[in-house]
């Protein structure tokens, strides 16, 4: 990654508008304690030069102009930095003591720079300004004035402090939103990779969690899904092409020899239509069982998913009784259905499908049971999950065989030599996954037991 | 009938157009869909077959393009495209009748025959009536020669789909789908279980023959001569 990519991420971006917005109410606070200080420092002074000036204006009521003079001389002679400012004016407005030359008395208190007034010694102020103020006294006028260094120094103490500190709290967040970018960069990279490396054919790549459980990881484990799933189909895939490489390919090469053997030996026209004939119907049956095999698969990459409604389960499986009950007596056997559910048993899904799994499976139970056998259908909800059943009491499935039945073409070693694809459960497995529904086969001692249980999913149409 | 033809691939066309006119009707066969197009909008014909992939045009679009222009004719599609969503599709596009290829001569020309002529019964008939059998579509009743006679929910449709499509042949595939919602072989003998019990009560029992077995194609259901 580089820095440009880090600095585009998003955990960049709003790790840095934190910090923006933060800095900015700094700032805020700052400039408003700034001036709050200011202004309190400000009106220190001048209370502090109001007082001396009525200080002062004390004397010269208490023991006159003379005794203020005195003070004055004495004031200045003390006063080691030109912080104060004295200046004493006789009723001509002639200077009788003081640090500065003479100016005009003015009313009020008045801020004055330094250009306005001299220093009579040499030590001139640096100071840029003054708060002063002219009384009147008996015999003259008194201006007393203070720098307003002190003040300038704290104001530029806390500027300065202000500054660094935003400054380096600038620097520091950037930093950290740096950081953050980063490390959040680092997974969606990890993410990226992992992406391209499955992309590239490596199907058993999965990202990896950080742990953390936050909106990454969820994301992750979400795509982390989706891989799964995209590594099942592609697998189901491979074996569709294997299973029509080998097993199409048995039927057409029978075909084939049959044609040829057709065409060598045959003697008359009638014995000819009659191999055409059967060569015809054994392509049917090649077709269909392509058909079929292409049915599964579109299946199983869920089509007709996008078009599922809620269906009723109970009203499947009563057409189901309504159409093989007969089908099964003309079998010579019996079927006895027990629907146990006066509500609507309901979830979502495809009517046809459905139908056409419960149809492969009473046409199982009726093609392998002998006479006399009884096959049971019921429908029931154990533990809020809708589960029907399928019991025959005929031959059933041995225990080795039953997980490699779902396969397409398996036959069941005695079945081998009977007709059939081998594809009904195939198609049966395809489309209870479809719905989300579990198939389990279990022994009825004798015959057999086939489960299907559909999950309620909560959240659903009220059952 | 009028028919007209449109498929690109030249031994299927031939194929069909030939097996069309033994049976005695009139082909005009066009081998792409802006062609079967033109044909389609400017003449009239009884029935319209068209392959769903065509070049220049293809047969979806062209069904839903006459649709919208108010063609009523009906459509029967013919297909390689037999997956679980196809056959929607094509219904959903206006087409009244969908087969899959290959098919037996037989089935085609079963359903062609079904699409091509009006009932033999007005719209909207609510009883049919063949010799001395009558269905009553609102009272659902069936009586024959005056008996009532007692019928299944599915007994009752399957005789109601015979007597609608009178004198013609309805093959096996097009009962299943037509009574059952079927759209699957079943590998066990509903059909022909369900077309013996009907017999056992409306034909059994009374002097003619009316369901006939068609050997090789299907069932119809008519007064024989």
């Amino acid at each position: 990654m580089n820095l440009s990519s880090i600095f585009h991420s998003t955990a960049f971006r709003l790790a840095a508008t934190f910090a923006g917005f933060y800095l900015i109410v700094m700032l805020a606070l700052l400039a408003a304690s700034f001036w709050l200080v200011s202004a309190e420092l400000d009106e220190k002074l001048r209370q502090r030069v109001a007082n001396t000036a009525m200080a002062f204006a004390a004397l010269d009521q208490s023991k006159g102009f003379a005794a203020v003079r005195e003070s004055v001389r004495a004031h200045v002679a003390a006063a080691d930095e030109a912080e104060f400012v004295y200046l004493l004016l006789d009723q001509n407005r002639k200077p009788v003591a003081g640090n500065i030359e003479p100016i005009a008395p003015f009313a009020g208190l008045r801020v004055i720079d330094n250009e306005d007034i001299h220093f009579t010694n040499e030590e001139s102020s640096d100071d840029d300004q003054f708060v002063a103020q002219f009384i009147d006294l008996t015999n003259g006028y008194l201006l007393v004035g203070h720098s307003t260094n002190d003040i300038v120094e704290i104001e530029n103490i806390i500027l300065s402090a202000s500054v660094w500190g935003i400054g380096s709290g600038m620097l520091l967040a950037v930093a950290a939103a740096a950081w953050v970018g980063w490390r959040a960069q680092l997974r969606v990279d990890a993410i990226g990779d992992t992406l391209s490396a499955v992309a590239d054919g490596l199907i058993d790549r999965r990202i990896v969690l950080a742990g953390s459980g936050d909106d990454l990881d969820q994301v992750s484990e979400r795509m982390n899904g989706t891989l799964d799933r995209l590594a099942s189909l592609m697998e189901s895939m491979r074996q569709i092409s294997a299973d029509i490489a080998h097993d199409l390919k048995t039927p057409i090469g029978r075909l084939r020899q049959k044609l040829d053997t057709a065409l060598r030996t045959t003697r008359g026209e009638t014995e000819l239509r009659n191999e055409i004939g059967i060569a015809g119907r054994e392509l049917d049956d090649v077709v269909a069982t392509f058909d079929a095999l292409l049915r599964i698969a579109q299946i199983e990459a869920g089509a007709r998913k996008s078009r599922f409604v809620p269906v009723d389960l109970a009203i499947v499986l009563r057409d189901i009784e309504d159409i093989y009950m007969s089908v099964a007596e003309d079998a010579g056997l019996k079927m006895s259905v027990a629907l146990n559910s006066k509500e609507p048993m309901l979830i979502d899904g495809d009517t046809e499908l459905l139908t056409q799994m419960f149809a492969n499976l009473i046409e199982n139970a009726i093609r392998h049971c002998p006479p006399g056998s009884l096959i049971t259908i019921t429908l029931g909800r154990i533990n809020n999950n809708i589960v029907i059943t399928i019991a025959d009491s005929g031959p059933g499935i041995p225990e080795s065989e039953r997980d490699k039945v779902f396969r397409r073409f398996y036959r069941l070693e005695k079945d081998r030599s009977t007709p059939g694809s081998g594809l009904g459960l195939s198609l049966v497995a395809a489309i209870a996954d479809l719905h989300g529904a579990k198939v389990a086969l279990k022994d009825r001692e004798p015959g057999l037991i086939v489960e299907l249980t559909f999950e309620r999913k909560t959240g659903y149409v009220k059952f | 009938m009028k028919i007209l033809l449109i498929e690109d691939d030249k031994d299927t066309a031939e194929y069909i157009h030939r097996g069309l006119k033994e049976e005695g009707h009139t082909v005009d066969a066009v081998g792409d869909g802006k062609t079967g197009l033109l044909m389609a909008s400017t003449e009239q014909y009884d029935v319209l077959v068209v392959d769903r992939m065509l070049p220049k045009l293809d047969g979806l679009s062209l069904v839903k393009t006459l649709r919208g222009a108010g063609t009523s004719a009906p459509v029967l599609f013919l297909t390689t495209l037999g997956g679980v969503d196809d056959r929607v599709e094509g219904l959903d596009a206006g087409g009244d009748d969908y087969l899959v290829k290959p098919f037996a001569f037989s089935e085609f020309i079963a359903r062609i025959n079904a699409l091509g002529r009006r009932s033999p019964f007005k719209e909207k008939e609510t009883k049919l009536r063949v010799a001395d059998l009558e269905l009553d579509l609102a009272a659902r009743t069936v009586t024959r020669a005056g008996t009532r006679v007692d019928l299944q929910p599915r007994e009752f449709k399957l005789l109601e789909i015979l007597m609608q499509n009178r004198g013609r042949v309805l093959t096996r595939n097009m009962l299943l789908e037509r009574v059952w919602d079927f759209h699957f072989d079943p590998k066990t003998s509903v059909v022909e279980t369900h077309i013996s019990q009907l017999r056992t009560k409306i034909d059994k029992p009374f002097d003619t023959e009316l369901i006939r077995t068609i050997r090789g194609t299907g069932y119809s259901l008519y007064e024989p001569k």
